[in-house]
C-alpha cells in the first residue's frame, strides 16, 4: 500500500493540479467576460433592437439567470463536451464544431513555428557557443537580440512586404488548411509561422548558447578530453546532453507566448484559427465561444507543460 | 636525463592572458619521470603544480600559452604533435585523475556508461596487437571496479554519479583511468576531498595499481604526509619554479631549501597539534622581487644578495638539487 501511494502520489497531485488550474482558468474567463462592457444581445440584434427583442434574446440564451447559475449551466455542459452554440459570431452553430474545425489550423501554425524555432536555435546556438567570442557568435547574438526586440505584428508586415509583396515567393494572405493539402499548408503557413517563431528562436538560441558555454567549462568535459575522446563525442554526450535540460525547460516556458503570437498572426494573415476566432468572439461578446477558445488554449498549454516536464525528468537523472 | 625516462620536461613555461597582461604560472620547470616511478609535485595552492600537470596533458583553456624547450614522452617530442596526434595519446598513454571526483563524471550518464566508453577506447587503440581485445565490456568493467575495492560492482555500475559518495566515485574514476592502461597517470590531489580513512585506502589503491601496471605517476599534492607515503621522488614548487627536488626520503627528512624546511616545520607543527602553529611569513605563493629569489621576501634566512641574484638549482646530494644562494657560498 505504502509503496503504491508513494509511486502514485506525484502523478495524482499533478493531475489534480492540472484539473484545478483548468477549472480556475475557466471560471476566471467566465466572470471577466461578464464583468466587461458590451452585451451579446446588442451585438446580435444591433443598436435599433427593441427592448422586447433584447429581452427575448437574453431569455433564449439564458442570460437572464443569475451569474452563478449561468456558470453552473456552462460548466456542467462543458464537462460533457457540450459547449453550447455560438450566439453572435456564427449564430446557432455548435461551438464544439467551430472550435474543432479551427483547432487544426492553429495547432499546425503553432507546431510549425515551434519546429522552425527549435531548428534555428539548435543550429545558431551550437555554432555561436562553439565559436563564442568570434565574428559568427556576435552576428548570431545580435540577430537574437533583434528577434527578441521585434514585435510579432511588426515582423509579420516586414515579412509580407519583403517576401510576399516584394520577392513574391510566398502568399501575403490566406491559408490552405493542412486537411486540404499538407504541402500547401507548409507553403502558405511559412510566413506566419516564421513571424511567430522569430522571438522564440531568439530566446531559445540565447538559452542554448549560454547553457552550452557553461557546460563546456565544466570539469567533466575536461575529464572527457583528458581521456582522449573525440570532439564530436564529447560535444554530443558531455556538453549538449547536459545543456539540453535547461534548453527544454525554456521551450516549455515559451509555449504560452506561442499561443499569444498565433492570435495576432492569424488576424494579420487571415488564417481561420482559434486565435482569430477568439478575437471575433470577444468583439461580438459571444461568451460561450470565448470561454471555449480560452479553455482550449489553457488545456493545450497544460498538456505541453506536462509533456515538457516529463521530458525534463527523463533527461535529468537527478530529477527522480 | 636518463634513457629510461618515460617523460622528460625541460624549461616548461606556462602563462595565462589576464586582461591585456600575461601572468606566468609556471616559470621554467624541468624534471623527468622514469618508467614505473611515482614522482611528487608539492607546493601551496598557486605554486603552479596543477598547471604543470594540465600543461603536460594539453588540458588548459585557450587563453593559456604553454612553451617548453622539450617535452618528451618515450623520446618523442610532444610539442611537435598536432592536436589530433596528441589526442591519440590522451587517456591511453597519458591520463589524469582529477581532484573532484563528483565533478569528473558526466551527470547524465551511469558509471557503466563511463567505464564502457573507457574500455572501448582502450580496445580501439590497442587493437588486436596487445591481445586484450575480447571479452564482454560489462564483465571487464565489474572486474575493474572490484580491483579498486568496490564490493558490489553491479550496483555501482547501474548508479548515476549523484547516487554515489565521493569516495566511491573516486574509486570509480580511478577504475576508469586504469581501464585505459595509461603509461603515465597524473594524479591531481585525488584525495583532498576525502576523509582520512578513505584517503589511506585510495593511496594504497593507486600504489597497488601503479605497481601492477608498471605505470608512472605524477602525483600533485600539498600534503607532505601523503607525498612521503606514495612518492619515490619529490619536487617542491614555489611561485612556478622547482625550488628543491630529490629522492622523497632525502627531501622530506633533510630538506635543504628554506621554503621546503618551512613547509616541513609547518607540517610537523600541525601533526604535534601545537598551540601556536608554525607558519611561513607572508602571502602564500607571493613572488618577491622580480630580479632576485622568488622566496626572498618570505625567507627567514634571506640575505642582501637574495633580492638581486637569481639562484640556480645546485646539487646538494645524490640526485638532490636545491635552488638557494646559501648552497653557493
Amino acid at each position: 500500500m505504502a509503496a503504491i501511494a508513494i509511486d502514485l502520489a506525484p502523478a495524482a497531485r499533478r493531475l489534480g493540479g492540472m484539473v484545478l488550474i483548468a477549472f480556475l482558468g475557466a471560471a476566471l474567463v467566465f466572470f471577466v467576460m461578464r464583468a466587461g462592457h458590451g452585451d451579446p444581445a446588442l451585438s446580435a440584434l444591433g443598436d435599433q433592437a427593441t427592448p422586447e427583442a433584447i429581452a427575448a434574446f437574453r431569455k433564449l440564451w439564458g442570460l437572464d439567470a443569475p451569474l452563478i447559475v449561468q456558470f453552473w449551466n456552462w460548466l456542467s455542459g462543458a464537462l460533457t463536451g457540450n459547449f453550447g452554440k455560438s450566439m453572435t459570431v456564427a449564430g446557432g452553430v455548435p461551438i464544439a464544431t467551430l472550435v474543432g474545425s479551427r483547432l487544426p489550423n492553429t495547432l499546425f501554425i503553432g507546431l510549425y513555428a515551434m519546429a522552425i524555432a527549435v531548428v534555428i536555435s539548435l543550429v545558431a546556438g551550437t555554432v555561436s557557443a562553439l565559436r563564442h567570442g568570434r565574428m559568427i557568435d556576435s552576428v548570431a547574438t545580435g540577430l537574437a537580440v533583434l528577434g527578441i526586440s521585434m514585435p510579432d505584428f511588426w515582423l509579420s508586415y516586414v515579412l509580407v512586404y519583403a517576401l510576399a509583396l516584394g520577392a513574391g515567393i510566398f502568399p501575403s494572405y490566406g491559408f490552405i488548411s493542412p486537411a486540404e493539402s499538407l504541402s500547401g499548408a507548409f507553403y502558405s503557413g511559412f510566413l506566419p509561422a516564421l513571424a511567430v517563431a522569430a522571438p522564440m528562436a531568439a530566446a531559445f538560441t540565447r538559452m542554448l548558447r549560454t547553457a552550452l558555454i557553461e557546460t563546456l567549462y565544466r570539469d567533466h568535459v575536461r575529464v572527457a578530453r583528458s581521456l582522449g575522446y573525440s570532439g564530436a563525442f564529447i560535444f554530443l554526450h558531455y556538453v549538449f546532453r547536459n545543456a539540453l535540460i535547461p534548453y527544454v525547460t525554456v521551450i516549455g516556458l515559451q509555449v504560452r507566448y506561442l499561443l499569444g503570437g498565433t492570435v495576432v498572426v492569424e488576424r494579420i494573415f487571415g488564417i481561420p484559427g482559434i486565435g482569430a476566432l477568439m478575437v471575433d468572439a470577444a468583439f461580438g461578446r459571444d461568451y460561450g465561444l470565448v470561454q471555449a477558445c480560452a479553455l482550449t488554449f489553457l488545456v493545450c498549454v497544460l498538456i505541453v507543460n506536462f509533456l515538457v516536464d516529463s521530458l525534463c525528468a527523463a533527461l535529468n537523472p537527478r530529477a527522480t | 636525463m636518463s634513457e629510461a625516462a618515460l617523460i622528460e620536461v625541460e624549461n616548461l613555461r606556462t602563462s595565462f592572458a589576464v586582461g591585456s597582461q600575461r601572468v606566468e604560472a609556471v616559470r621554467g620547470v624541468s624534471f623527468s619521470i622514469a618508467a614505473g616511478e611515482v614522482f611528487g609535485l608539492i607546493g601551496e595552492s598557486g605554486s603552479g603544480k596543477t598547471v604543470t600537470g594540465l600543461s603536460l596533458l594539453r588540458l588548459l583553456p585557450p587563453h593559456a600559452a604553454v612553451a617548453a624547450d622539450a617535452m618528451r614522452f618515450r623520446g618523442e617530442e610532444l610539442g611537435r604533435l598536432s592536436d589530433a596526434e596528441f589526442r591519440a595519446l590522451q587517456g591511453v598513454q597519458l591520463a589524469m585523475i582529477f581532484q573532484d571526483p563528483v565533478g569528473s563524471f558526466n551527470p547524465a550518464k551511469t558509471v557503466a556508461w563511463h567505464l564502457q566508453h573507457a574500455i572501448a577506447r582502450r580496445r580501439a587503440c590497442s587493437g588486436s596487437a596487445s591481445g586484450s581485445g575480447g571479452g564482454d565490456w560489462a564483465e571487464e568493467a565489474a572486474q575493474d571496479l572490484r580491483n579498486v575495492g568496490i564490493r558490489a560492482p553491479e550496483r555501482v555500475l547501474a548508479s548515476y554519479p549523484h547516487q554515489l559518495s565521493g569516495g566511491m566515485l573516486q574509486r570509480a574514476l580511478i577504475a576508469m583511468v586504469i581501464a585505459l592502461r595509461p603509461a603515465l597517470i597524473i594524479a591531481d590531489e585525488p584525495t583532498t576531498n576525502l576523509d582520512n580513512l578513505v584517503e589511506r585506502q585510495i593511496l594504497e589503491l593507486i600504489r597497488a595499481q601503479q605497481k601492477k601496471l608498471g605505470a608512472s605517476v605524477l602525483y600533485v599534492t600539498h600534503d607532505l604526509g601523503v607525498a612521503g607515503e606514495i612518492c619515490d621522488r619529490i619536487a617542491v614548487m614555489y611561485a612556478g619554479e622547482i625550488v628543491e627536488m630529490g629522492p622523497a626520503r632525502d627531501v622530506l627528512e633533510r630538506p635543504r631549501h628554506p621554503y621546503a624546511q618551512g613547509l616541513l616545520q609547518t607540517s610537523a607543527s600541525l601533526e604535534r597539534r601545537d598551540e601556536y602553529l608554525y607558519e611561513l611569513q607572508g602571502e602564500p605563493g607571493g613572488r618577491g622581487d622580480a630580479t632576485g629569489c622568488a622566496f626572498a621576501a618570505r625567507c627567514p634566512q634571506a640575505m642582501a644578495q637574495c633580492r638581486t641574484t637569481q639562484p640556480r638549482l645546485v646539487e646538494v646530494g645524490a640526485g638532490h638539487v636545491s635552488r638557494c644562494l646559501l648552497h653557493e657560498q
